[in-house]
Parts: structure tokens; sequence; C-alpha cells
């Protein structure tokens, strides 16, 4: 017997919570996830019918995360300066400033440890696309490193 | 440690900055029955109600795809398709059922709060159609009227495709589908079977089915924002005889409602106001006088929609994309043979691999079609490095750039595609429409106003971060074309000769030298032609010259300007010349009669 949406949103919200607080800051995270839900639930679609339904959450949040830079383009990535922060200010202001498909896939990279086909499916695009979306980020972050040293 | 992964450790450190503060996933709670999402603090949001009247629904029948086949009567049906009369959602939202609902059913099922989704028909600015039997524009669909549709072109509705583009963004929260009232009619159409339902959010396209029943169906969708909405026929109901009268050809819808929410918390200044409705038809992109209206799907002010023009006339082997006047050549040409398109700012064609920074820029007029190659920039070559800056000076917004999609090695091989990104203004969706006949994959995009001046015009002297900028601005990788999604129409139009294969004939005592082009590179021939029978000698050089172009093992040959020459013995060469010279040549082809027809039995070529 298959998982319930219940039980398949438990799996997954974790990881949907980090991704969506990569993408547009801590603070607005639990508000994409949760828009993601409550529009998933509005149109009646279910969870349980999908084959993977990993993927599907996985670029929605992406997507709503967009949308939602979208609609705030001249704003900055939500701040992150509560406390003192690990990574070197400049380092993490690259990060910041890198769009969003790209800062997603550097995350999903680097931080989560994904090969770029398991990245380009949960962002929708093809191994090839995840995999440039990384070598440009990284280039721009090398340039900061560069600058730096 | 190496840079690279200091990189990542550092990133990662970054990113471990980001999650130290990322919030606890919403919760989730079971109340009645239901599961609803809360905030952090436990308040419920606004959808909740909706979401606690749906829960009725979901425990219904949740399938993936939701397909209804409601019966509505026929006055609530016609009040509904009315652009002023939003939110009658009974129509619509219930569940995936096969089983008629009746309207009691569904009102009391449907969410009743400030977000419920209203009839957001009326805010259509263009629908597009791929194709459309006369009379049954694809605006009958929009226009209120259940006796007034659209008809597909006798394709049986197979890969029909209906695209419909508002003029702000919106959310849509599900689409109603109206067949033809009448039994009869309905029956002797095609009607849709499955249903391809997409957005531009980049949501995985949702595929429904719908049943052979001659009543409202309702498709519903996860959308985010979104300026556009594509529904593609995968497969049709036959059409079939009713009472002795015979079939219809086509695919026929009477009305489509869209119902959600226009977006009001993200206007975009870039979007147009315009609530003009421009109906196309065939490869026509909808447009208005001047640019479309603009969305930013992405972080940068870039967007895109395209159509694609597949087609294939020669680049001719060996060109080099920086040779401009062999550019503007074949423009001519193909300006030439589609008048239509000679003020259609420009276009590519399949290119001699080149570095892979390389692109054209595309001025404002016929005659400003500007290469820039990354040497010729960085070496100030004159022509290009000018006419670029003679752009500039001139204030000319260029239209659009070019890029070669593969990347290269610098061997001089061929590539198969070049992008063209093109501003998309009245003009360009004309090109779009009118060529039949053109050259390459073409792509037409959509931009923003802001357009490449942003990366161009900042860092003009590093061609190779313009590109990556440009790249990195669409979101769109080298050498995947295809990463853009489906195009809202595709033509793949057959190859035109557009130049004159034989254009003389002459007498000769013997065959012409072929000349050496290098001095390593000498003639090569062959005393064996593809050993296929055509009915002319010119029919033969012509499937001679095709097989060649298909790849076989030839050498390049011109693909015009050949004089039919006469040789004493009976036999026919075409030869193309050298400078006028009857003496020499850059090839010939030889042709002779046999059993099976005429057939090539002899060439040489200077092969460069």
């Amino acid at each position: 017997m298959g998982m319930t949406d219940e039980e398949i949103y438990l799996k997954h919200r974790d990881e949907l919570a980090r991704y969506a607080a990569v993408l547009v800051g801590p603070s607005e995270a639990d508000d994409v996830v949760s828009a993601v839900v409550t529009r998933l639930y509005r149109s009646k679609r279910s969870l349980e019918g999908l084959e993977s339904p990993r993927p599907y959450l996985m670029r929605a949040v992406l997507n709503e995360s967009l949308n939602r830079r979208k609609a705030r383009r001249d704003q900055p990535l939500t701040e992150i300066a509560v406390h003192p922060v690990k990574s070197r200010p400049e380092v993490l202001e690259a990060v910041k400033a890198l769009p969003a498909k790209q800062r997603a896939a550097v995350y999903l990279t680097f931080w989560c440890g994904m090969p770029s086909d398991e990245v380009g499916e949960l962002m929708g695009c093809r191994p090839a696309t995840a995999r440039r979306y990384v070598h440009i980020a990284k280039k721009k972050l090398a340039e900061v490193l560069n600058n730096d040293e | 440690m190496t840079n690279d992964n200091k990189l990542i450790q550092e990133t990662r450190s970054a990113f471990d900055d980001f999650l130290d503060q990322a919030p606890l996933a919403p919760e989730w709670e079971r109340a009645s029955g239901q599961i609803v999402p809360l905030t952090r603090s436990g308040r419920r949001r606004g959808p909740i109600a909706a979401l606690v009247a749906m829960g009725a629904v979901l425990a219904v029948g949740i399938g993936l795809l939701m397909v209804v086949g409601g019966p509505l009567n026929e006055q609530a049906s016609s009040d509904n398709t009315s652009e002023n009369t939003p939110g009658v959602t009974q129509t619509a939202v219930v569940p995936a059922t096969t089983v008629p609902v009746s309207e009691s059913e569904t009102t009391v099922a449907a969410p009743v709060s400030d977000t419920e989704p209203v009839e957001i028909t009326h805010l259509v600015s263009a629908a597009t159609a791929s194709s459309t039997l006369a009379g049954h524009d694809v605006l009958g669909l929009l226009d209120g009227d259940l006796d007034r549709g659209w008809k597909d072109a006798g394709l049986g509705g197979v890969d029909a495709e209906l695209r419909f583009e508002f003029d702000v963004p919106v959310t849509i929260d599900h689409v109603v589908i109206h067949p033809l009232r009448d039994e009869d009619r309905f029956l002797r159409n095609f009607w849709i079977q499955d249903l391809e339902v997409s957005t531009q959010d980049d949501g995985s396209p949702v595929e429904v089915r719908l049943e052979r029943v001659n009543e409202p169906h309702a498709v519903g969708l996860v959308s985010a924002a979104t300026t556009t909405l594509r529904l593609r026929v995968l497969t049709t109901y036959p059409a079939r005889p009713v009472n002795d009268r015979p079939p219809f050809n086509e695919l026929a819808i009477a009305e489509i409602q869209i119902f959600g929410h226009p977006v009001d918390d993200s206007p975009s200044p870039e979007v147009a106001t315009t609530t003009t409705i421009v109906a196309s038809q065939g490869a026509a992109l909808p447009t208005t006088p001047g640019d479309l209206p603009f969305d930013a799907r992405a972080d940068a002010d870039w967007t895109w929609d395209w159509a694609e023009q597949v087609a294939s006339i020669e680049a001719g082997e060996g060109d080099r994309l920086n040779d401009l006047d062999g550019v503007r050549q074949k423009l001519a040409r193909v300006q030439e043979m589609v008048p239509d398109i000679g003020a259609a700012t420009g276009l590519m064609y399949r290119s001699t691999e080149w570095y892979e920074d390389a692109f054209f820029l595309l001025g404002d007029g016929s005659d400003t079609m500007v290469y820039i190659g990354w040497n010729e920039l960085e070496s100030t070559n004159p022509i290009s490095a000018d006419s670029w800056k003679e752009l500039n000076s001139q204030g000319i917004d260029p239209v659009g750039i070019v890029l070669p999609l593969l990347d290269t090695s610098m061997d001089q091989g061929t590539t198969d595609d070049v992008l063209v990104l093109m501003r998309m203004t009245d003009r360009a969706a004309d090109f779009v429409a009118d060529t039949a006949t053109i050259v390459a994959t073409v792509r037409f995009f959509q931009l923003a106003d802001s357009y490449a001046a942003l990366p161009i015009q900042q860092r003009s002297d590093d061609m190779g971060r313009i590109t990556d900028a440009v790249f990195a601005a669409l979101d769109l990788p080298k050498g995947e074309p295809g990463e853009l999604g489906p195009p809202i129409s595709t033509t793949v139009v057959p190859r035109v000769d557009i130049a004159t294969l034989v254009t003389g004939s002459a007498q000769g005592e013997r065959l012409p030298t072929v000349v050496v082009c290098a001095p390593d590179h000498p003639p090569i021939g062959d005393r064996s032609g593809d050993g296929v029978g055509y009915e002319t000698p010119i029919a033969a050089l012509a499937g001679f010259l095709d097989g060649a172009r298909q790849g076989a093992d030839y050498l390049p040959f011109p693909r015009s300007d050949y004089t039919e020459l006469h040789l004493p013995d009976g036999s026919i060469a075409f030869v193309h010349p050298f400078d006028d010279d009857p003496a020499l040549a850059v090839a010939w082809i030889a042709v002779a009669e046999s059993p099976t027809g005429w057939t090539v039995d002899a060439w040489k070529s200077a092969g460069c």
C-alpha cells in the first residue's frame, strides 16, 4: 500500500524547508512550503498518485521561490545575520547573489552531494543543464575567492 | 586544498549559514479528518477554509489528475461563460470521477473563502491555435457563446495545441472545456481523449483523460504565477456518423473557461496592459504591435517564448561565421526567396563551427546584421568592432543575437544549431508566420525591454563573459536547445534550393582541369557515382548532390551555377567553372545514360 499524502509530506518536509531556505532565505522558507502544499490541495491533486512525489515537491518549491523572487526583484535575499555566521561574509554574499536556479544547483550539488542527474531531476532540467548552472556559479564564486586571496 | 575543494567547502559553509536558520517545516495536523498546513505559529492560513471544505471532495476520490464529466444544464453553462461572471466554480470544483455530479452536490463541495477561484478568461490577451478550420476561429473559444467554438484544421485534433496568453500574471486553478452542445454534432466531430495542460511555471504538465461525454469537463492545475496556458491534445475520440450523416474531420470545442486569480502582488513593470485579443493560426505567434507582454520568469530580466522554424538551406560547408559578406549574401538569398521577411531582422543558418563564444548581433534594420566574434572584437577587427560601435553610436537597440549552441573544439567541423535570440516584435512574428522556407533551426524569443544591453554594454571588452552572462541570464545551457521546452509552434519545412543549379549549356572538347585550391590539397575524384538512375541528366546531378549533402562521403560541391557541357562522345558533364575560364573548373560531375536511367559515373572536385 502506498504512502498517504501526509506521510509523503512528512517524509520530505525537512528537505523542502531546507531547500526553500536556500532559495528564498530562512524567514520565508516555511511560507514557500506552505504555499506549495496549499496550492496542491486547492487543486485537489494528490501526491499519492505521483510516481515520484519528491521531484514534484522540490520543483514546486523551486517554482514558488522563483515567483516570489520575481515579485520582489528589487529586494535582496532575506538577510541572514541574526547570529555570527560560519562562512566568510563575502562568500555568503556571493552565494546569495547567485540566481536562484544556480544557487539551487550549487546547493544540491555541493551541500547535498547529489549527482547531476539527480539534481536535474529535482530541478526539472537535464543533468547537463544542472551542470551548467553549477559551472556558471562556480566561476562567479571563484572570482570572489580569487579576489580575496 | 585545491582551489576547487576550497570553493566547495566555502560554499557549503555558506549554505550551513542558510540552513542554521532554516525554519521547521510547517506542521500539519488532522482536523476533522482533513489535512491542513499550519504556519509556524500554528495559525491557519487563508486558504484553510477552502482546504477544509475541499477535504470532503478529496475524500471522495483524489486522482493524480482531475477530470470531470459533470453535467450542467444548458442555462447554467451559458451563464458560466459570461465574461463578467466570475467564481461560478460549481462547474468545476468537483472531484475526479466519471460519475456525473449534480450541481447541488458540487456546490456543497466547493470551497468558500476569499481565495475562491474566479473566472479569469477575460484576462486572456491572446489566443493561438496550431491550426484552425476556416470559420471556426480560436476566438470562438473565449466569446462566451457555446454555439460558436473552434475547430482544428482537419487532422482529427491529435497534436492540436491551444495557447492562451494573459496580460497579467495569473494563477490557474482549473480550466473548463465545453464540448459542442448538440449531441449529434458532438459525436460527428472528434473529441479530446488525452490532453496535456501546462503553464510556464516549470511544473510538470498535467495529463488528463476526458470522457466522451457531451458535458463540460474541468481540469485542475497546480499553477504558480503564469502568463501562459497551453492545452495540447494528445489523443482523440474519433468522429463517427450519426443517422447516416457523415463524420467531420475536425476536433471541435465550444468554449473554454479559465478559473484562478490574477497575481496582484507581483505586477511586473514590463507587463503590457493590452487587452487586445489576437487570433493566430498555424505557426503564427500571438503578438501585438511592438513587443509582447513580458514576464520575467527567472531572476534576470529575461524571458522567452519561442517558435521554431526548421529548414535546411545549405550553409555551404566551409563557410565561416566571420564571413560577414557571406552571411549577408545568405540573408539576401533568403529574402529573395521570401520577400516578406525583407525587414525581418535576421536569421542564421547551419553554420560552420566556430569558437564557442562567437555570436551575431542582428541590427534593427534589414541591413545591419553584424557578426561579432570573440577574436574579432578582442583584436579590434575593423569589420566587427566598428560595426558594433556603429550600432551603439546610432542608438540601435539590437533585436537579437545569434549564438552557436554547441560547445566547439578548434576543429572546423560543423555545428547543427545556432540560437537566434530576438525581441519578439510584430515583424519577428510575421517572420515566423510567413516564412515557409527558411534556413536553419531558428528560434525566436520574446525578450524584455531591457534586453541584452545589460551584459553587453557593460562588458563589451570581454566576449566570453558576455556570452556567459547571456546564457546565465537566460538560464540557457549551451548545446541543449530542447531545454527550452516545447515550442508553441514548430514547422519543419523541406529544403528548398534557391539558386539555379544549371545556368547554361555548352559544347566542349574535353573535361576541364579542376583547380588546386592549396598545395597540400589536390583535387579528388572518383570514377563512380552514386549508382542511382534518374530520368534526366540534371536530376542525376541534383540527386548526386543531395546525397553529398546528406552525408555521403564526398567533399562539398557547389550547389549552383553548373554549365551542362556536351562532350564529343555524347556524354554530359556538369561543370562549375573557375573564373569563367572554360578550361578550368572547381568541380565537374559527369553523367551517362545507363539501363536504370541517367547516373553519375565520375566526378572531380577541388574539394575546398
